[in-house]
């Protein structure tokens, strides 16, 4: 007798997901590499190695596609990092649809980015942080455990924060939130660890004490082997993906032993017994006896605590025979302050990753410069948390009506977002406020898990991008054929009926009395609208005039202030300060490009009309299924989520809502701009409160106290003494010599000087 | 209904019952006393060739024999017996006794075999106590020991412990005495550089041969390539050496870390051959603690590291120097001070201790012993609280401001302030401090660990947060960097008090990754003020383009001091909180945050240092005018010295098993002590034939 029954993600093992990151890691080691291909060929390599991995992902979604529904997913296991107890940490990638069309919209921002770039040193500065942030997020995105995850995420953070030769300071505004977001997000991914090995306490973790692997048999989902696999007479098959690098013993120390992971063994049928051997640092677990069927595939499941997704997922499938409460049950009891702990949990991750990744800020806040070098800090806040979330989606499943308010209520932020994007004053605030809005839902589809929400996720990520990526443009650019991408992207919202659909999942839901439906129905129906209403008076409300026009409404402004993003670099501190009461430049001088006339044709916007195309058609999919044609792209993606019927009406319904909003935006922007040609106003570039939160950063007036705290246990702010003593040294030549005062000659460090609290 | 049978087994009277049950107790006792009588008489002397007793090779394994002679007036029944168990397995599994059945007539002698068959247990080498009854109070015990591996490489790698600490050490003297004869004035440095280049020859010979699949479990407490002699036997001290997953490690990142100090440290300002003496005693003393398996001696090793350290930070004669030095002698003083006390106070309640020989000790400072020790089990009383609590207070009081949290971090940053490369070795101590915290606290006094856990967790938490956050707008490189140091060394403290297998192992993983890290962005943040003339990274931009390579050992080096996830200390902060989560999880977010902040200040600062271009001022200052108001990158000797280490740092980083994976095994041991395993977890790891607590002979 099995120790478990239920339904195992089935997976094939293969070395070529590791394909997937190799082309930008080798064209970022060759970047670096002291010898080598010359200047132009590595730029060359560079462009080409993200348009390379877009190219593999073509082949990945074949490869996938031809192993049927349910089984589309590729493991690759490297090497064990370290292990210990239930921490088991390893090079192991994963790959399914979800992982593929990330995969998908970071190489296409990699590629869109590298091949924007010029060769200027400044565009050479930005090349291997493109790199090092693609291939960061590719790990983190492949990343079968949550280690690796963190890394690939440590990685493509480490590459934002690498300067560029704009020499833009990195961590201004906005820093503080980004500090709060990625502890948050360790520690919600160290919980979930833990979670299904016990429950926590108020102050501590109670292990449930069950043995640390399981023998499972799949009763849930058909468990036929293969085609390669069948012909196997009196033999039955034996499979394990977890724990990759222990052995497995089969029958005592004379029997068959297999490494894992390993797929589809074949063994003699009949009763086994079976010991998982993971190595000096964990005690051997004994299984006990199970009973394999001829032809039929046994696995070995990871039990309890683990670093990977995969198996907690897998365990949330599992009903253990001898009685004991599931793991989706364990998860629904335990609570705390009257919530769930599992969706805590993941709100915890969700606002982790959405601090971290900048939701909020505007272009000219973090990513200052070239809008192509900026692609990729736009691309990690509106992809990387709802792929987060979506990864750890099964377990918000074991509660789903609090999963479902939990969708809602990020539905409302979605809202909120849409609403701050319409009331924005610029066209940039526009379309990052829209793209926040778009990033939150994708973070609701994947807390609600409904049917569908693989493309309601990709969709949103992906106009989120585009729609991000229009903004930074257009902070630099007044070059009108940039609303060319616009113009489709306001055909997006009624084209995009994937986020109908699930709307009609939702309302379908309700109806079938599905606890989730309501969060969905009622956030779906808000945010939908208000973002289509808000796309369609931004790019209106922004747009610039046709030639010749008497009033264009980016130009001679009356009040307006300047960013972070001007070529000649602002003075910290005082010079923000100055920002606040002085009317400076316009935004054009702002701009690193003064006008249209004077800036080089651009491709960025033919790259994101390609990407707009990419999410149109993504969105499209539920068309055909909506009218009762089979979409097999759709179907792929989904893995076999069914129609839920019902869904059509009010999807319909929803579309049509969302194209009265989009009118009524567009009647609200024509109005809006009639009246500022009207009264001679200009558009002023929006000036957020954030940026002067250095000047009064409650931070600094902390760090100032607690300095003065450790000066009393000795000064250790001494003045910087000469360091030499005047001997010339034999390698580096370095007199003795005051020091250069950098800090009393540059005017840039006495404003700093003058921070509160000094 | 009374029984016909009642008034036949009812007692006629109660005087007759209690004569006859006097009677019948006192035969019994007679009887079960005569042998003990006869045998009282006997007098059993044990003849070895040797003691300890060596094994050496036979046919079917490593073997021995002794003797037994009867020189009392009755016949005896030898009892021998190994002293060993099996949840407490001071001899590794498979070593047996063979000794001929029968009684032992008065003058006869019996041979007595110790055997180790080959491919019984996992161990290389075999130490342990034969327990022999002689007749005396206590049984007499014979200690033996063998090692299955004779390679000439093993050989060398026994020895090699105690080398690594007397080179340094003999090194220092040579300097010393070379000072008085005024030598060549770059001779000093170069014997450091030769001496740490040696020791890290060992260093790497010592992790090469130790064997990761062995634990406690398998005998020798843990330990591998162990040493013992007895230096003064009434007061029990031993120079006993060997290392277990712990300390494999960390000998090989120290000696590392010397290594590349001697190599940094070329500018003529360090050329006093006191400052080079001061550095070997660092290193000495670093080492010896790390494999020391003796208390007294590690208390030693302790004082001689500070020591070394204070004399060092005072050879530069510099106002901030040498408050930084006296500050560091107290420190050692006060931590020394408490460490002998423990240490003492510990060893006096050991209970039975033996010298290598095998003799009775009355005091034993061996790590082994005082592990075994129970003090949970002693009714005393120390600073008012249980013995057990009262001596982990005591530990804590002189382990936890060495540690370098805030706010006294201090020292730390002193050390990195101006980047002379020897006095990076100072910075080492946090990290010999949490060793100790780990090998003393979780090994020898679990219970008190645990006892404080919930206390540990939040001064780790809250110091990791207030450092971090007294980085904020800090315009000095050396105070970020301290700050950052600080933080991971209090995520280290949480993942301790955690006392699961991942917060042990993560703190071990921070310990072992400490020494190379703090040298990597110590030495590239040293040269960096040293170009400029001052440390003050506010005032440098353009880094990135003017020195490509010192960039990108800073880089490097600071991304993994602040532990970003894929760096080399990031395994060990990432483990560490994982394991946290179980037991602390609001600490655990508070020292996540700490770690967020640190990162996001230290690495703001210097990738902020490394973009843009240099600025005027600094182009045209004095300092960078004989290089043409460039900072000047690397030089080839430079390069020689960091590259390897940022190399090595960042293959480590992606692939950490082959340094930290040997910590894994001693992790799941450290934590079996501090959280012992329940009944079923007990019945799974100790198999029915090994539940005999003595193995007797056959």
């Amino acid at each position: 007798m099995p120790d478990y029954f239920g339904s195992l993600r089935h997976v094939e093992l293969s070395w070529a997901v590791f394909l997937l990151p190799a082309p930008l890691l080798v064209a970022l080691l060759l970047w670096f590499a002291p010898v080598g291909p010359a200047l132009a060929a590595r730029r060359a390599l560079a462009t080409l190695s993200g348009a390379l991995t877009a190219a593999f992902v073509v082949g990945f979604a074949a490869a996938l596609g031809n192993l049927g529904v349910g089984k589309r997913a590729l493991l690759g296991h490297a090497f064990s990092f370290l292990r210990v107890g239930s921490f088991d940490s390893g090079l192991t990638l994963f790959l399914d649809p979800l992982a593929l069309v990330f995969v998908l919209l970071v190489a296409v921002t990699a590629a869109v980015s590298l091949a924007r770039l010029g060769d200027t040193a400044t565009d050479d500065a930005a090349r291997p942080r493109t790199l090092l942030w693609a291939v960061g997020s590719l790990f983190a995105v492949l990343a079968d455990d949550v280690v690796v995850l963190l890394a690939g995420l440590g990685v493509a953070t480490l590459a934002l924060l690498l300067p560029r030769a704009s020499g833009a300071a990195e961590t201004g505004a906005g820093w503080p939130r980004r500090l709060l977001g990625w502890p948050l997000v360790a520690v919600a991914l160290a919980v979930l660890a833990w979670l299904p090995g016990g429950g926590f306490t108020r102050s501590d973790f109670v292990p449930e004490g069950k043995a640390r692997f399981g023998s499972v048999e799949a009763r849930a989902r058909a468990s036929a082997p293969t085609t390669g696999a069948r012909g196997g007479g009196d033999d039955g098959f034996l499979t394990m993906t977890g724990a990759p690098g222990s052995w497995v013993v089969l029958d005592g120390d004379g029997g068959s032993v297999h490494a894992s992971p390993f797929v589809r063994a074949r063994i003699p049928s009949g009763l086994h017994a079976a010991r998982v051997v993971g190595g000096a640092a964990s005690d051997d677990a004994e299984l006990a006896t199970f009973f394999v069927p001829a032809g039929a595939e046994s696995y070995i499941a990871v039990v309890g605590a683990t670093t990977s997704l995969r198996e907690a997922r897998n365990q949330l499938g599992l009903q253990a025979t001898a009685g004991k409460l599931d793991l989706r049950t364990r998860l629904r009891d335990q609570r705390i302050v009257g919530v769930p702990l599992v969706i805590a949990v993941l709100g915890l991750l969700a606002a982790g990753a959405l601090l971290a990744t900048g939701l909020g800020s505007t272009p000219h806040h973090d990513e200052p410069g070239d809008p192509a070098a900026s692609l990729p800090a736009l691309a990690s806040r509106v992809l990387l948390p709802a792929y987060l979330i979506a990864r750890a989606e099964p377990f918000a499943s074991a509660s789903p009506f609090e999963g479902g308010l939990a969708a809602a209520l990020v539905a409302a932020l979605a809202a909120y977002a849409a609403w701050r994007a319409i009331r924005a004053s610029s066209a940039p605030i526009a379309l990052a406020r829209s793209a926040d809005a778009l990033a939150l839902i994708a973070v609701s589809a994947a807390f609600a898990s409904a049917p569908g929400s693989t493309a309601v996720i990709a969709t949103a990520a992906t106009a989120g991008l585009l729609l991000a990526a229009m903004g930074a443009e257009l902070r630099t650019k007044t070059d009108s054929d940039l609303y060319l991408p616009g113009a489709a992207l306001i055909a997006l919202p009624p084209l995009g009926v994937t986020l109908p659909w699930g709307v009609g999942h939702a309302t379908a839901m309700i109806l079938a009395s599905d606890p989730r439906g309501l969060g969905l129905a009622i956030g779906y129906a808000l945010l939908l609208a208000a973002t289509a209403g808000a796309l369609a008076y931004a790019l209106l409300r922004f747009a610039p005039e046709p030639a010749g026009d008497d009033a264009p409404a980016n130009e001679a402004p009356k009040t307006t202030t300047t960013t972070k993003a001007t070529t000649k670099q602002p003075k910290k501190g005082s010079s923000k300060r100055k920002q606040k009461n002085e009317p400076t430049a316009s935004p054009d001088e702002a701009l690193p490009v003064a006008n249209a006339a004077s800036s080089p044709p651009s491709r960025l916007p033919r790259l994101l009309l390609g990407l707009g195309v990419v999410a149109a058609v993504l969105g499209a999919l539920p068309v055909g299924t909506l009218l009762g044609v089979t979409m097999p792209l759709f179907g792929w993606i989904e893995e076999g989520n069914r129609v839920h019927p019902g869904v059509a009406p009010p999807a319909l319904g929803v579309t049509l809502l969302v194209i009265v909003a989009a009118l009524g935006g567009y009647a609200r922007a024509q109005r809006a701009r009639v009246r500022s040609v009207a009264e001679g106003s200009a558009v002023a570039i929006e000036t957020e409160a954030e940026a002067d939160a250095d000047a009064n950063d409650p931070l600094v007036a902390l760090a100032q106290a607690l300095r003065g705290l450790r000066g009393a246990f000795g000064p250790t702010t001494l003045p910087a003494p000469p360091i030499n003593d005047g001997t010339p040294d034999d390698d580096v030549d370095v007199r003795e010599k005051a020091p250069p005062e950098a800090a009393e000659g540059d005017g840039e460090n006495e404003d700093e000087d003058e921070e509160p609290g000094s | 209904m009374i029984s016909p049978h009642a008034h036949r087994t009812a007692p006629s009277s109660w005087p007759r019952r209690l004569s006859a049950r006097l009677g019948l107790s006192l035969c019994l006792a007679t009887l079960a006393l005569l042998p003990r009588i006869a045998e009282a008489e006997t007098k059993l002397v044990v003849s070895a060739p040797s003691r300890p007793l060596e094994l050496v090779k036979t046919p079917d394994g490593l073997g021995a024999t002794f003797v037994l002679r009867n020189q009392g007036d009755t016949a005896v029944d030898p009892k021998v017996s190994l002293v060993s168990s099996a949840s407490d397995p001071r001899t590794p599994p498979g070593v047996v006794l063979r000794l001929d059945k029968g009684r032992l007539a008065p003058g006869q002698e019996r041979r007595v075999e110790v055997r180790w068959p080959n491919g019984e247990g996992k161990a290389r080498e075999a130490t342990g106590l034969v327990a022999i009854e002689t007749g005396a109070k206590a049984p007499e015990m014979l200690s033996f020991r063998g090692r299955r591996d004779t390679s000439i490489w093993t050989t060398v790698a026994t020895q090699a412990l105690p080398a690594l600490i007397a080179l340094p050490l003999l090194g220092a003297l040579l300097i010393a005495l070379l000072g008085r004869a005024r030598a060549d004035e770059r001779l000093p440095r170069r014997i450091a550089m030769g001496i740490a280049g040696l020791d890290l020859a060992l260093a790497l010979l010592v992790l090469a041969r130790f064997d990761r699949g062995i634990g406690r479990l398998d005998g020798n407490d843990g330990f591998q390539l162990v040493s013992r002699t007895t230096l003064v036997k009434p007061m029990g001290l031993e120079l006993a050496f060997g290392v277990d997953g712990t300390s494999v490690g960390l000998l090989a990142t120290l000696a590392t870390a010397a290594l590349v100090a001697a190599g940094l440290g070329e500018r003529s300002v360090l050329r006093a051959p006191r400052i080079w003496g001061s550095a070997l005693l660092v290193l000495g003393g670093a080492l010896g603690v790390a494999t020391s398996i003796d208390l007294a001696l590690t208390v030693a090793c302790w004082g001689l590291a500070f020591a070394g350290a204070a004399s060092l930070l005072l050879a530069t004669s510099r106002p901030a120097r040498t408050f930084a030095g006296r500050r560091v002698a107290f420190l050692g003083l006060v931590s020394t001070a408490l460490l002998a006390a423990v240490a003492l106070l510990a060893s006096s309640h050991v209970g039975r201790a033996y010298a290598v020989d095998g003799s009775a000790l009355v005091q034993g400072f061996g790590h082994a012993d005082l592990v075994r020790a129970s003090f949970p089990g002693l009714a005393k009383t120390l600073l008012g609280l249980p013995f057990t609590a009262g001596l982990t207070t005591l530990l804590l009081a002189a382990i936890l401001p060495v540690l370098g949290l805030f706010p006294l971090d201090g020292f730390v940053q002193d050390t990195l302030d101006d980047g002379q490369a020897p006095a990076l070795l100072v910075a080492l101590l946090p990290a010999l401090g949490s060793f100790v915290l780990l090998r003393w606290g979780a090994a020898m006094l679990p219970e008190g660990l645990v006892w404080a856990s919930t206390s540990l967790a939040w001064i780790a938490a809250v110091s990791a947060l207030l450092g971090a956050l007294a980085g904020v707008r800090e315009r000095r490189l050396s105070s970020l960097l301290g700050s950052a140091l600080g933080v991971t060394s209090a995520i280290a403290l949480l993942g301790l008090a955690s006392a699961t297998p991942q917060g042990v192992l993560g703190a071990t993983a921070i310990v072992t990754a400490s020494p190379l890290v703090v040298v990597l962005v110590g030495g590239a943040a040293g040269l960096l003020a040293a170009r400029t003339g001052s440390a003050d990274i506010t005032g440098v931009r353009g880094l990135g383009v003017e020195a490509r390579l010192l960039a990108g050992a800073l880089l490097l080096g600071t991304a993994a001091s602040v532990a970003l996830p894929g760096s080399l200390s990031g395994w060990g902060v990432v483990v560490a909180l994982l394991g946290s989560t179980a037991r602390a999880p609001t600490a655990t977010i508070v020292g996540a945050l700490a770690l967020g902040v640190a990162g996001l200040t230290t690495l703001g600062a210097v990738t902020n240092a490394l973009g843009g271009t240099l600025s005027p001022t600094l182009r045209d200052s004095s300092v960078l005018e004989p290089f043409g108001g460039h900072i000047p990158d690397l030089s080839r000797h430079e390069r020689a010295v960091l590259l390897p280490l940022a190399l090595l740092v960042l293959v480590l980083g992606l692939s950490p098993r082959p340094l930290l994976g040997a910590a894994e095994r001693a992790s799941l041991d450290l934590a079996a002590f501090l959280d012992p395993p329940g009944p079923a977890q007990i019945a799974t790891a100790f198999p029915t034939t090994a539940s005999a607590d003595i193995v007797s002979p056959p």
